[in-house]
């Protein structure tokens, strides 16, 4: 099975001395069953609720870079792939995101999608 | 002469039926207000903090003041789409009604109070107000709609119903302290602090009994005005959520009912009011119709079908406009709790 990461904080491991968490998990963080100390039950509804996913959490929204949300993220990157602002790396991202089909990742060594055309 | 039991059938009463309730409370439109828009598709400008910059305001006598530069904006879209719904009504509904032996005949008690119209209009502004609840409630409740800050997720012993664990009253669970950090985070993103709490209404009674809520609320009552945003520290709107849906594929298969809001709770800052500089989660971009209204109903006739057609519209964009304003709180509940 792929890894699976946070879209959400969790929180796991009470410390009922300390009366508190402690491991926190972040979105974009790896995060397993075993980790949040669920049922099989509770951890089927969390993949199915998009709290985890399979796809992998936009690094740019984790680290801070972008202040808005994924989806937000997602539909901007979106257009500048439109007006063929974005690096291959990028474009890598959104076609892992699965928001770009495959035929729309540009060659290997190109920098950007404007010059994948060339 | 004849078996009495052949000569008689049962009539319908008219001053009695069995039914859920016909209407339910929608909170789409509360969380998500209207703003009428007179263009399918326009712009809106969003201004950042980019410009609360200090700066140096000293002037010496005959000197030239400072001066700043203006602020800056981005802009962002909304597009609307036509909803629209449509239903007959047939001549032979109202003439069957009101036949000799139909509902409406003085032989069955009086008129029933059947209206084919407005039965039509009710059932497709339902229909429609029901995919806008659908629409809003799949929209709040995707974590990634909102900033990595503003969602957290409550799993085993955390959610509210679950009260075991620690020593009492210190439970694991701790409403009280999920919505304080949602409210800060709101807070620290927006500068304001959210105004609305949507809670499952299923849910509220577990949070009544909290042990953590019932050690706040030992030493007042819980009928004094404000008392339970007083020990929630949540100070805004308590908005209870219960409305619901039929998930079956059609009328004939097995009714399943399913609650629009899940286990989820949403706190964040709604703001209704039309104007520039506003701040709220998100919005119902719905376009003005010729009428003047945004969910104008009309009615024509279609001679071949016999029908009169029924037909009410509803153009509207969905759109968070500021995410960092909402915060939501994913599986409060445990899929037991109800």
């Amino acid at each position: 099975m792929a890894d699976t990461v946070a879209w959400s904080n969790f929180q796991a491991n009470y410390d009922e001395e300390k009366r508190q968490f402690t491991k926190r998990i972040k979105p974009g963080d790896k995060v397993s069953q075993a980790d949040l100390g669920i049922e099989d039950e509770e951890w089927e509804a969390l993949l199915e609720s998009g709290a985890v996913r399979e796809q992998p959490y936009p690094e740019a929204v984790s680290e801070g870079g972008y202040p808005d949300s994924p989806n937000r993220y997602f539909l901007d990157q979106l257009q500048k792939a439109a007006e063929g602002q974005l690096s291959a790396d990028e474009v890598k991202e959104l076609q892992a995101s699965g928001a770009m089909p495959e035929a729309e990742v540009p060659v290997e060594e190109t920098k950007s999608a404007s010059t994948a055309k060339k | 002469m004849y078996d009495p039991s052949g000569l008689y059938i049962d009539p319908i009463l008219s001053t009695f039926s069995v039914s859920l309730p016909m209407t339910q409370n929608y909170y789409g439109l509360r969380l998500m207000p209207e703003t009428p828009v007179r263009t399918q598709s326009g712009q809106y400008r969003v201004f950042d903090r980019s410009d609360w910059l200090l700066s140096e305001d000293r002037r010496e006598p005959g000197t030239v003041a400072h001066e700043v530069v203006g602020g800056k904006w981005s802009q962002d879209v909304f597009s609307t789409k036509e909803h629209s719904l449509q239903v007959p009504v047939l001549d032979e509904e109202r003439q069957q009604l009101t036949s000799l032996g139909g509902l409406s005949d003085p032989v069955f008690g009086g008129a029933l109070d059947i209206n084919p119209e407005a039965d039509a209009v009710s059932k497709i502004t339902r229909y429609i107000m029901l995919n806008h609840e659908f629409k809003t409630s799949t929209l709040l409740r995707n974590t990634a709609n909102y900033p990595v800050n503003n969602t957290t997720t409550l799993t085993g012993a955390q959610q509210w119903d679950q009260q075991t664990g620690g020593t009492y009253p210190y439970v694991t669970s701790d409403p009280v302290t999920n919505i304080l950090v949602a409210m800060r985070a709101v807070y620290t993103a927006t500068l304001r602090w959210p105004n609305v709490l949507a809670i499952p209404t299923l849910g509220m009674s577990y949070i009544e009994q909290h042990p953590r809520i019932i050690d706040r609320f030992k030493y007042f009552s819980l009928t004094n005005d404000g008392a339970f945003q007083a020990i929630t520290g949540f100070q805004g709107q308590i908005v209870l959520l219960d409305s619901v849906y039929n998930s079956a594929q059609n009328l004939d298969a097995t009714v399943s009912m399913v609650p629009f809001w899940g286990k989820d709770v949403w706190l964040g800052i709604v703001d209704p009011t039309l104007g520039q500089n506003t701040m709220t989660f998100g919005k119902t971009f719905a376009q003005i119709y010729p009428d003047g209204t945004t969910r104008p109903t009309e009615r024509w006739r279609e001679e071949s079908r016999k029908a009169d057609l029924i037909r009410t519209n509803f153009k509207y964009d969905l759109k968070i406009v500021s995410s960092s304003a909402g915060y939501l709180i994913k599986n409060a509940f445990s899929a037991t709790a109800w």
